[in-house]
């Protein structure tokens, strides 16, 4: 033994002439070392290389090795999911560079806004994109669940991540919603106000059960949101914690679970027809790397299927990554063509002695405000709630998998959202105009129930006739899908009506004027 | 196929990265490059290159970067600065907008970068892009004061702008009150002047009548005090078509309130356009004070300039009752007969009844008009401005002052004297001005009844002239101040004719010579002595109140001439009464039974002159005399002597041998030397002595108020026994007229009260008190004169106002009741205040207001108001009697006993 | 073996231009991002500072010829005046910028970390690796001692009044 080491200690010092060289390669070396250990591969030259350049990637293999042909087109998802992440992503970012100079005071907020839009240099640039992806994410979140609704992509197995995409929808709307106040000017300070006093609505149920004096859930909601009886600092830092920590994570942590559970589901739907293999079975597919076949076969769910998959499929890299790089730029491009040309809306400070008048709410809550009109509880909540667990329902209702991934499913689904749209169309429009010349109940009968009031307005009234429709075509088509698409096309459309007759029609008072150009001045 | 689809998404990628960036590279230009402010930098710095080469020197030259001036205890940031760049620099001066300097010394005392630009000039000192650093767009509340309305932001940390003074002169001077009627309000600050202009119309028109300043003001407006604070988001522009800025709005509502503001209670003040606008510049720069102290100059005292009661009426009054003091009513109904009826429609507020009228001033008392501006009229616009208003009791004073200076100062009291009136012109003037009150035969209604004889028979002209001009405070009599000289001996004429004419003192004479004294004419002489005499000159001629009659000395000088003229026409303002109801048999008779106490003897004085040197003679006579008869010979303990009559008929001869010798029988001694008068005289002084009286002949004699004889407290013992029951404890009046009142006790002489009160009045329930006469109480010659002493107190300490006169208080509230729903209700509604005319029930009102008050208003109504006559034969649409009026006056009362 | 080759033949006839339209691409794209990544950057660097002009008026200049020595805490400096004029020294320490206070016997130390100064300003012991600054003083046309904090003159400078 001894010896041995001393043989050691002996060869080491014969070769320490050698040592030094190796260091000096090893420093002369160095770059390319880092550069290996970085980039485990050049650009792929074949398929097993591409494949292994995505999932040796962190951020890539969030994304399958390969891709089915029919997603990457255009038609198949409209590239709403991957724009809706981009903007949250510019969203994110932008964010974080306003907030170093953004002061969550009700003194200094205003004043930060004023520096940020004439002094903070890229400030104006940064803050109109900030306020115009949070519009433009509001609305491809929302057409995204319209594309995921009509090609049937919620039905099994991704009836959960359906789910967790209405929950993202309502967390978007959420974020939108808590920025709308940082400003503190009058838009931010009455539209929140507005906002709490909606959280505050289920008072006029405890109230008309009689329960509020000991069980006052409105009252605490409205006193969690805002800290306070009005809306004031407390609101605002309550705001800014939940706009700038809370919900980002949260949401950031939702769309993870979104996307892994795309592929876990097998990738995005596409028609069976799709699947098909090509005419001649004879050509055997391209042979993957054998070890794929292994680490395909961890992955559930059908695909790939040894010797049929991989027909119809391309490698991920670059096409998927050329499609997306080519979105999340486009997106780019328009926010900041958007940004450049059009200063984001920015009212004067915020004055709790004179009330905005119209206070109108977001673009995108403007349906609801419509309907708030009528019943502040029904409209803010009641309705609200019942559409979103009717939503969150649909896929454990509906499992038909005919014509699964197609657009409208098969057998005349177009026709029946078509009609369902025109229906709604006319009921809608009906209802508004019948309101807007007679009013309501109250103005029949002036000392009515304020609680049947609640339970029969224009809001509940159109849910319940467009429920109703759905059933209809439900039974007489007798296919659940159909009822489906029904229901969802009439809100969608009812949604849109109310949105646009609120935005342009109503003015201060939230009276009915033709068009805007006819209000009062102040 | 996927190559072309890659490719095609390759050149997708390429073109949207390309386009980014070009926008970024576009947005990085703009702002690094384009941006105004570095325009503007550049412009300046060339600028001042070329200033440089013109004066060959070298260019400072800065870098192209943001200024701002950083304000943190004004909390603003101003960089008006990055293009504005050369307002302190004076080598700017030629430059234009916006690199110029900035005109006047204002830098010097306000240096940017302690006070910035915004403060005054408002703007949004962040913005850094004109449109929105002048704050033109909509979204910014203070957008910038172009033009002189800079000036308005002066008021942030000024004191100019306060109405009554202050540090320094801006908008006006410090003491702007006396100047608005001396008609010059001049801005110190040039550039002001409009401001100063708008400053002196809200004094002018009065708006602090209804909106407060500081705590002083009416309450029907809202406050003023800080009403440049207001943004344009404050206010309704629904019925503006003018600009859309807060000067817009105002400069409208100011020239037609009820257009802007319908429904408003703001009267149009027929302002001009070019006086709205200053007027709402003035209004902008009631700012609230914006800056910290020590921004601010030392506010020093503010010294309130003592405001006359002019200026006081126009700044608090005028806006409700007119500059020239007829009210809303008058002013709806320019000279209409019935002018109530464009008025109905008015909001109660602005019901302002009229105050320029003589009726109203001539029966309220300084009291009423006092405590109506004190304490207001509740739910109606008058404030109480006391309280609320925020006027010093001193002020109010003046205001009142001045309503009273509205009255027509009545006519030259000597031009009456001089004139005999003429009793026909009299008459009609009684009978339009007095039959309401005092009865178409002058028997009297709610007024007392002048057709007495003893009444007339003691009451002298002067007593008259003066009851009718200066009337009768707390009672029913007007001040008849409108009246011309002429009128009023016209009606003092036509109410002597009511008196029988007086026997003529040469007939008495002639009746004298005629026929000698029998037993018969002695009878009848001591009959008519016991009546009417004896209780003034006692039983035996002794005398008590009156002189003694029965001494040698006066019975052997005095001649039957002074005799029968002192029985005739009386000794006016003594208690000697013109007996002119005696007949010329009478009078003889009369006489002659004087006569007969000292057997007729008779002592023939040579005839004599005094002529010396008046002037020591009044020196005597202050030294010796004026004890007893008063400092002007009025009279006191001894008899008047400074009386027409008397010195008319007593000769120079006798005074100088009264004066010599004394009365016997008199507290009258004789003054010269060897006597045992109090002092000596030599002759010669007892004629300067004399012809100091024959001097008082001439001059206008004065009705002073002179000392009374008697003993107060027995006085005011024996009224409350004798007199109190009629004429009330306080001397307010109830059967009997009121007494406690100071005009009356002015101008009535002790000798009227004593007179009145031994013979009474016929007519009325004035008995005679005296000694053996038919009186309830008998009185004593000392007892009246206490009375009369007593009485003379409270013409030196007025009675308060507004004690409901036992007389009233006696009347029937139901019949009144009956009478106020028929002949009121109409204009002041049942219960006296849902009608459109001024309420009625309202407790500070009637508290303040006398039952005289209230009597002659509804008997006599008020001119320029809707209120009419509803006197008997005043013209009024409804005859009512005294008695009836009395019965609404009480029935009035009855609200006010209610609230207590 | 022949995978490898298949693999080659089909990559081989497209490589050219995909690959050029590739690096284009990316090319074109790593610039935009590139660009927009410095608007970011340039975006924490204040192109204004949130601070008062370093210009103070500090009063009358007569008030301060009168004392020989005057402490202006707020303003971080002292005001002197000897035969020649006025000068001014900033009581900010050369070393980490603590404030210095002054001894009795003028001269100056500073408590974060022990520098010493003597009566001119010189650093005597401690840290600090120079003397303390002074200031430039002028007179504005009201007569008032206008000092700026941000401008250094020598030692010798003497504003005279």
């Amino acid at each position: 033994m001894p010896e041995q080491t001393i043989e050691m200690a002996h060869d080491e010092r014969e070769s320490s002439a050698g040592v030094t060289r190796r260091f000096a390669e090893n420093v002369w070396n160095l770059p390319r070392t880092f550069r290996e250990s970085a980039i485990r591969h050049g650009r792929p030259t074949s398929d097993r290389a591409a494949s292994q350049a995505i999932f040796t990637n962190f951020f890539l293999h969030i994304l399958p090795a390969r891709i089915h042909r029919y997603s990457l087109q255009l038609k198949a998802t409209l590239g709403l999911g991957v724009i809706s992440l981009v903007l949250f992503g510019l969203l994110t970012f932008t964010g974080v560079t306003l907030m170093i100079y953004y002061k969550p005071s009700t003194i200094g907020a205003y004043d930060s806004m004023k520096d940020i839009q004439y002094v903070v240099p890229t400030g104006r640039l940064m803050r109109n994109i900030h306020r115009w992806s949070a519009h433009a994410m509001v609305a491809c979140v929302v057409l995204h669940m319209a594309r995921v609704f009509f090609t049937g992509a919620y039905s099994k197995p991704r009836e959960l991540n359906w789910v967790v995409g209405i929950v993202l929808l309502v967390l978007t709307l959420a974020l939108s919603f808590t920025g709308y106040l940082l400003p503190w000017d009058q838009l931010a300070f009455w539209a929140v106000t507005i906002g709490s006093a909606i959280a505050e609505s289920p008072k006029e149920v405890t109230d008309a059960v009689g329960i509020t004096s000991w069980f006052d859930i409105g009252g605490m909601t409205k006193h969690l949101l805002l800290g306070a009886n009005h809306v004031g600092q407390e609101a605002l830092i309550r705001f800014y914690l939940l706009h700038v920590i809370v919900l980002p994570l949260v949401t950031t942590v939702l769309i993870g679970l979104h996307f892994w559970r795309i592929r876990k589901d097998g990738g995005l739907t596409r028609p069976r027809s799709e699947d098909a293999l090509p005419d001649d079975t004879a050509t055997a597919p391209e042979a993957a790397p054998s070890k794929t076949y292994g680490l395909m076969a961890v992955v559930p769910g059908k695909t790939p299927a040894v010797d049929r998959a991989l027909a119809n499929t391309i490698p991920t890299w670059p096409n998927a990554l050329y499609a997306i790089g080519a979105l999340s730029m486009l997106t780019l491009a328009a926010m900041l063509l958007l940004g450049y040309f059009f200063d984001a809306p920015l009212a004067e400070l915020a004055n709790p002695a004179v009330p905005e008048n119209p206070a109108k709410a977001p673009w995108y809550f403007l349906g609801l405000q419509e309907m708030v009109s009528y019943s502040a509880f029904m409209g803010g909540i009641g309705i609200p709630t019942l559409i979103v667990i009717g939503l969150c329902l649909v896929p454990y209702v509906d499992r038909e998998r005919a014509g699964i991934g197609g657009w409208f499913g098969t057998g005349g689904g177009k026709s029946v959202c078509l009609l369902s749209g025109l229906f709604t169309l006319i009921v809608t429009v009906g209802l508004l105009a019948f309101t807007v010349n007679y009013g309501w109940l109250r103005n029949a009968y002036p000392d009515i129930q304020q609680w049947i009031i609640t339970l029969v307005n224009p809001g509940t009234v159109l849910l319940v006739v467009l429920t109703l429709w759905s059933a209809a075509v439900t039974w007489t088509t007798n296919s659940t899908r159909l009822g489906a698409l029904a229901l969802f096309s009439c809100l969608l459309v009812g949604f849109v009506i109310l949105t646009y007759f609120a935005t342009v029609h109503r003015g201060p008072n939230w009276d009915f004027y033709w068009w805007p150009s006819q209000w009062p001045t102040h | 196929m996927e190559e072309h689809q890659v490719r095609r998404l390759q050149c997708l990628l390429i073109v949207s990265s390309i386009a980014c960036f070009l926008l970024l590279i576009l947005a990085a230009v703009d702002e690094n490059v384009l941006s105004p402010w570095r325009q503007h930098q550049r412009d300046y710095a060339d600028g001042l290159a070329e200033v440089a080469r013109a004066e060959g020197t070298t260019p400072i030259t800065e870098p192209i970067r943001l200024k701002q001036n950083y304000l943190p205890t004004l909390g603003r940031v101003d960089r008006c600065v990055s293009c504005h760049l050369g307002i302190d620099n004076p080598k700017a001066a030629q430059f234009d907008q916006p690199l110029t300097t900035h005109p006047g010394d204002l830098l010097s005392h306000h240096p940017p970068d302690k006070f910035g630009c915004s403060i005054c000039h408002q703007g949004q000192g962040r913005a850094t892009v004109l449109p929105d650093a002048h704050g033109l767009s909509s979204h910014w509340p203070e957008p910038l004061l172009a033009g002189d309305l800079v000036y308005t932001a002066c008021g942030r940390c000024h004191y100019e702008n306060d109405l009554y003074g202050g540090s320094a002169d801006l908008y006006g001077n410090a003491r702007p009150v006396e100047q608005v009627t001396q008609g010059e309000l001049t801005s110190h600050v040039p550039g002001a002047e409009n401001i100063a202009r708008g400053k002196r119309l809200v004094i002018e028109h009065g708006c602090l009548g209804c909106h407060p300043y500081r705590g002083r003001g009416g309450t029907l407006g809202p406050e003023i005090t800080h009403v440049g604070d207001k943004t344009v988001h404050d206010f309704d522009f629904t019925h503006v078509h003018g600009e859309h800025s807060v000067l817009g709005w105002m400069t409208a509502h100011f020239e037609s309130p009820e257009s802007v503001v319908p429904g408003t209670l703001m009267p149009d003040m027929g302002l001009s356009t070019e006086d709205s606008r200053d007027l709402a510049a003035y209004m902008i720069s009631l700012k609230r004070k914006s800056a910290p102290a020590s921004y601010t100059p030392v506010p020093q005292a503010l010294d309130r300039a003592p405001a006359n009661g002019l200026d006081l009426y126009l700044m608090y009054c005028s806006s409700c009752h007119g500059a020239d003091g007829v009210g809303a009513i008058a002013r709806s109904s320019q000279g209409a007969e019935d002018p109530d009826l464009e008025a109905i429609d008015r909001p109660r507020e602005l019901l302002t009844p009229s105050l320029r009228n003589g009726d109203t001033l001539a029966v309220a008392s300084d009291d009423y008009l006092r405590y109506i501006i004190q304490h207001g009229r509740s739910r109606t616009g008058m404030p109480a401005w006391a309280d609320n208003g925020g006027l010093s009791p001193e002020e109010i004073d003046r205001l009142v002052v001045t309503l009273r200076g509205w009255q027509a100062d009545g006519p030259a009291v000597d031009s009456i004297a001089a004139r005999r009136g003429n009793p026909r012109f009299g008459r009609a003037l009684y009978r339009s001005r007095c039959v309401g009150c005092h009865g178409v035969d002058g028997r009297g209604g709610i007024g007392v009844s002048l057709r007495s004889p003893s009444f007339l028979a003691v009451a002298s002209d002067e007593f008259l002239r003066d009851a009718i001009i200066q009337g009768r405070t707390n009672s029913a009599m007007p001040s008849w101040t409108d009246l011309a000289a002429d009128e009023v001996s016209d009606l003092i004429a036509y109410l002597r004719s009511w008196q029988p004419e007086p026997p003529a003192t040469a007939a008495v004479l002639a009746r004298l010579e005629s026929q000698p004294a029998t037993p018969e004419t002695l009878h009848v002489g001591r009959v008519l002595y016991r009546a009417n005499c004896a209780n003034c000159h006692g039983k035996s001629g002794e005398g008590a109140l009156g002189p003694s009659l029965r001494t040698d000395e006066f019975l052997s000088l005095a001649d039957n001439v002074y005799l029968s003229t002192a029985i005739v026409e009386g000794r006016p303002d003594t208690a000697m009464p013109a007996w002119n109801h005696l007949s010329v048999d009478d009078a003889a008779a009369l006489i002659q039974y004087l006569r007969a106490w000292n057997e007729n003897r008779h002592r023939q004085l040579e005839p004599y002159l005094a002529r010396t040197d008046w002037d020591r003679g009044r020196i005597l006579f202050e030294g010796s005399c004026s004890g007893c008869h008063g400092k002007d010979a009025e009279g006191g303990v001894g008899p008047q002597l400074a009386n027409p009559t008397f010195l008319a008929t007593a000769t120079d001869a006798m005074l100088r041998e009264w004066i010599s010798f004394g009365k016997l029988g008199t507290p009258m001694l004789g003054f010269l030397r060897g006597q045992q008068g109090v002092t000596e005289m030599t002759p010669a002084q007892i004629d300067d002595v004399v012809t100091f009286l024959r001097y008082q002949q001439g001059t206008p004699r004065k009705v002073t108020a002179r000392p009374g004889v008697g003993i107060v407290a027995h006085g005011e013992e024996t009224y409350a026994g004798a007199c109190a029951g009629c004429h009330g404890s306080l001397g307010e009046g109830g059967v009997g007229s009121a007494l406690s009142n100071p005009e009356f006790l002015r101008s009535a002489s002790d000798g009227y009260l004593a007179a009145t009160i031994t013979l009474g009045r016929d007519g009325t329930e004035m008995l005679p008190m005296g000694a053996g006469l038919q009186g309830v109480v008998e009185m004593n010659a000392e007892d009246i004169a206490n009375v009369v002493a007593f009485l003379r107190n409270w013409e030196h300490q007025p009675p308060f106002a507004g004690v409901p006169s036992r007389r009233v208080m006696g009347a029937d509230p139901h019949d009144g009741k009956a009478l106020y729903i028929g002949f009121c209700a109409g204009c002041h509604g049942r219960q006296g205040d849902e009608g459109w005319a001024p309420e009625l029930n309202n407790p500070e009102f009637l508290e303040a207001a006398t039952d005289g008050f209230l009597q002659a208003t509804i008997a006599r109504g008020r001119s320029g108001t809707a209120m009419r006559s509803f006197g008997k034969g005043g013209g009024g649409v409804a005859p009512l009697t005294g008695e009836q009026i009395d019965n609404i006056v009480n029935y009035m009362r009855g609200w006010q006993r209610m609230s207590e | 073996m022949d995978n490898d080759l298949k693999n080659s033949e089909r990559f081989a006839d497209i490589e050219p231009r995909r690959h050029f339209l590739g690096l284009a691409a990316i090319g074109t794209a790593m610039l935009a991002l590139g660009t927009a990544l410095i608007g970011v950057l340039r975006l924490p660097m204040p192109s204004i500072f949130p601070e008062s002009n370093p210009r103070v008026k500090l009063g009358p200049a007569g008030r301060f010829a009168d004392t020989e020595v005057t402490s202006l805490p707020e303003n971080r400096l002292w005001i002197y005046s000897d035969p020649q004029g006025l000068y001014a020294v900033s009581a900010v320490c050369t070393h980490l910028g603590c404030i210095v206070s002054r001894a009795e016997d003028g001269g100056y130390f500073c408590p974060c970390h022990g520098s010493r100064f003597d009566a001119s300003g010189a650093v005597v012991a401690g840290p600090a690796p120079r003397a303390l600054i002074y200031l430039e003083l002028a007179l504005s046309p009201d007569g008032q001692l206008v000092v700026d904090q941000q401008k250094e003159v020598a030692p010798d400078v003497r504003l005279t009044v």
